[in-house]
Formats: structure tokens, C-alpha cells, sequence
């Protein structure tokens, strides 16, 4: 599978090194080169390109076009939520998936337009909740 | 009629400043701690501090009664959710945003947002106008169609006949012509000089042909 991931942050490089190791093609986008390093340590088939997932020719020249699965994982929830309409909806992208910290935008996009996120925020709650034994 | 403008740089800034003298009810809204301590002095009330993606700050900002809702920040992604915000949980009415990068313009109208004003290609058209003639400035744009200023160069076709007489691209209509400073409304029988600036209602499509024709 052709994958983009946009953000190597903590999330983005470990779903990076889980998905490199299967024989997928995996393209990663973030604006700080620098967090490319420790995914370069581990996988040596990814292709990075450093730039702002905001901007169409940065997502063109990572391939948009004809990606099997597009992921948003940077911290910016709006660069986030952005990128991934611009998949979805410009690019046809048939599974684009999105981290979103505000839980409220979270339930908004996935209610209302279709989006799949996944809430950190909403999960830590429910796990520290979970070990606290309340409901 | 109560107006929401997110993001208080120089466009939202001016603008509410505008709005304000004009009589609106206006809330601005900015994320930035210090530029909002700045702008506290001069707005009082009407500038709330926060980030308009937020629905704490939106509703703060007085979203469930808002008209309309501008974003005016300098990037497009938090423009476009910000609008979407306000459509989602406020059914705001009118969301209008800046575009910054024309690139993105579709995708804004293609996710609904009611209208965009897209600032770099608005400047860029206003420049080349300054610059020579021929150049095609949008001034305003809708849905689907855009009212535009063109200058007539000397030597151009359609000079010196009468408006009814020239083939116009479609749904496009030549509204009033800027000579000597004055206004004129154009009428069929009216008549173009070399020099003109024309105003013109057209759309994507017939503008390029508009340019071509004069």
C-alpha cells in the first residue's frame, strides 16, 4: 500500500516504523526535518519530504495523488483536519484517517462530515478514568 | 447585524475598526495574548481573547447569534475550520474566509463556505492593473460570478461601437465605464473610448474572454 503520513512526531513514528515493516511504500511529511532521524535509524525504504502539510504542492510532491491511505498525525488539529479534506475531497483518497486533541472538533468533523479521527485527548481520559475505576 | 472576525491582524483588524465606525456589533476575536492586550485598550469589549476553532471561544464570542462570521487569520487551515466550526455547531448564517493561498480557493467553496476573498490574488490583479493596461482586476466575487475593472487599451475592437453591436461572453454584462473620473452607466446605444476603465459582471469562464475581446 502507497501510504502518506503527514507528522513524525512520537505518533507519527511509530505507526511510521509499524507500517514500514510490512511491504508498504510510506512517504512521511513535517516541517522540522530533524524528527526524520529516528525513523531514517530504523526504516530505510521511507521517503521524507519536509514542508507544511497545509500546502497542496507539498502533498502533490508526496504523492496525494494515487495514496492508498492518508494520515494526519501532526499536533495542529486545524493543519490536521485541513489536510485531510484536501485527501478526501480533492484527492479521492479512500482512507484518510485524522488526530484531533479537541474533542469537540473531534466529534464535529466525525459526526457532520465524515472525517475518521481519533481523539488522544478523549482516549487518555477514558484510560485514566479506567485505572481511577470510575465510569 | 452582528459580525464575528477571527483573527485580529492588519485585514481583521481594519476591518472591524470599519465595521465599528459603520455601527455594527462586531466581535473580534484573537489567539495571540499580547497582540489581544494591545487591542483590549482600543476595543474593550468587543475583542475577546481565544482561538475561534474552539467552541469555548466561539460561544464566548457570542457565535449562537453571530450573521455572519469572517476569518481573517493568515493561514488557510485555521480559516477554512474556524468557518466550518461556526457552520457545524452554530449554524452561523454566513461564513466568509480569507484565502491566502489561492491554490485553496476550491476547496473552500467546494466545503461550503458561503464566500472567500482571496487576498494574493486580489493584490497581484490590483498591481498588474496599476502597472499596464489590459489587466483584468477582480473587485468583488460571488458564488459563481465576479464584477471585475478592465482598462480599454488604445487600439482595442471595441472601441467606438455601441455596446448592443459586440458579441460578450456569455452571462457577462458591462456595467458602467470609469472615464475621467466620472461614472458612467453603460446603456446598449453607449459607446467605449480608448482609456476606459469598464466595470463588467461576468464569471470564471467569461473572464478570460472578456480580456481577449478587449
Amino acid at each position: 500500500m502507497k501510504i502518506v503520513i503527514c507528522g513524525s512526531g512520537k505518533v507519527g513514528t511509530k505507526i511510521a516504523e509499524a507500517l514500514g515493516q510490512e511491504n508498504n511504500e510510506l512517504v512521511i511529511i513535517d516541517r522540522d526535518a530533524d524528527t526524520f532521524r529516528q525513523i531514517e535509524a530504523t526504516l530505510t525504504n521511507a521517503q521524507f519530504i519536509s514542508g507544511n502539510i497545509a500546502d497542496q504542492d507539498i502533498l502533490i510532491k508526496a504523492g496525494i495523488k494515487g495514496a492508498d491511505v492518508f494520515l494526519a498525525l501532526t499536533n495542529d488539529d486545524n493543519a490536521n483536519i485541513f489536510s485531510a479534506q484536501i485527501a478526501k475531497e480533492l484527492f479521492q483518497v479512500k482512507k484518510v484517517i485524522v488526530c484531533i486533541k479537541d474533542p469537540v472538533r473531534a466529534k464535529a468533523f466525525t459526526d457532520e462530515l465524515g472525517l475518521v479521527t481519533v481523539c488522544g485527548t478523549d482516549l487518555i481520559a477514558d484510560q485514566i478514568k479506567k485505572k481511577m475505576g470510575v465510569k | 447585524m452582528f459580525i464575528i472576525i477571527a483573527g485580529a491582524g492588519r485585514v481583521g483588524y481594519n476591518l472591524a475598526k470599519g465595521l465599528l465606525a459603520e455601527g455594527y456589533e462586531v466581535a473580534l476575536v484573537e489567539k495571540d495574548k499580547s497582540r489581544y492586550q494591545i487591542l483590549d485598550d482600543e476595543f474593550g469589549e468587543s475583542v475577546i481573547y481565544g482561538d475561534a476553532s474552539d467552541t469555548y471561544t466561539l460561544k464566548q464570542a457570542g457565535a449562537n447569534r453571530c450573521d455572519i462570521l469572517v476569518a481573517t487569520a493568515g493561514n488557510d487551515e485555521d480559516n477554512l475550520v474556524i468557518c466550518q466550526m461556526a457552520k457545524i455547531i452554530y449554524m452561523t448564517p454566513k461564513t466568509i474566509a480569507r484565502v491566502n493561498d489561492p491554490k485553496n480557493e476550491a476547496l473552500f467553496t467546494k466545503l461550503g463556505i458561503d464566500q472567500t476573498v482571496n487576498t494574493t490574488n486580489m493584490i497581484s490583479a490590483l498591481i498588474g492593473h496599476k502597472v499596464g493596461t489590459g489587466f483584468l482586476a477582480e473587485l468583488l466575487s460571488f458564488q459563481n460570478a465576479e464584477i471585475v475593472q478592465i482598462e480599454v487599451p488604445e487600439g482595442s475592437e471595441i472601441i467606438g461601437k455601441p455596446i448592443k453591436d459586440l458579441t460578450l461572453p456569455k452571462d457577462t454584462l458591462l456595467i458602467a465605464s470609469i472615464r475621467n473620473e466620472q461614472v458612467l452607466v453603460l446603456k446598449g446605444d453607449s459607446t467605449i473610448l480608448a482609456n476606459d476603465s469598464l466595470i463588467a459582471l461576468t464569471n470564471k469562464a467569461g473572464e478570460e474572454a472578456l480580456r481577449k475581446l478587449i
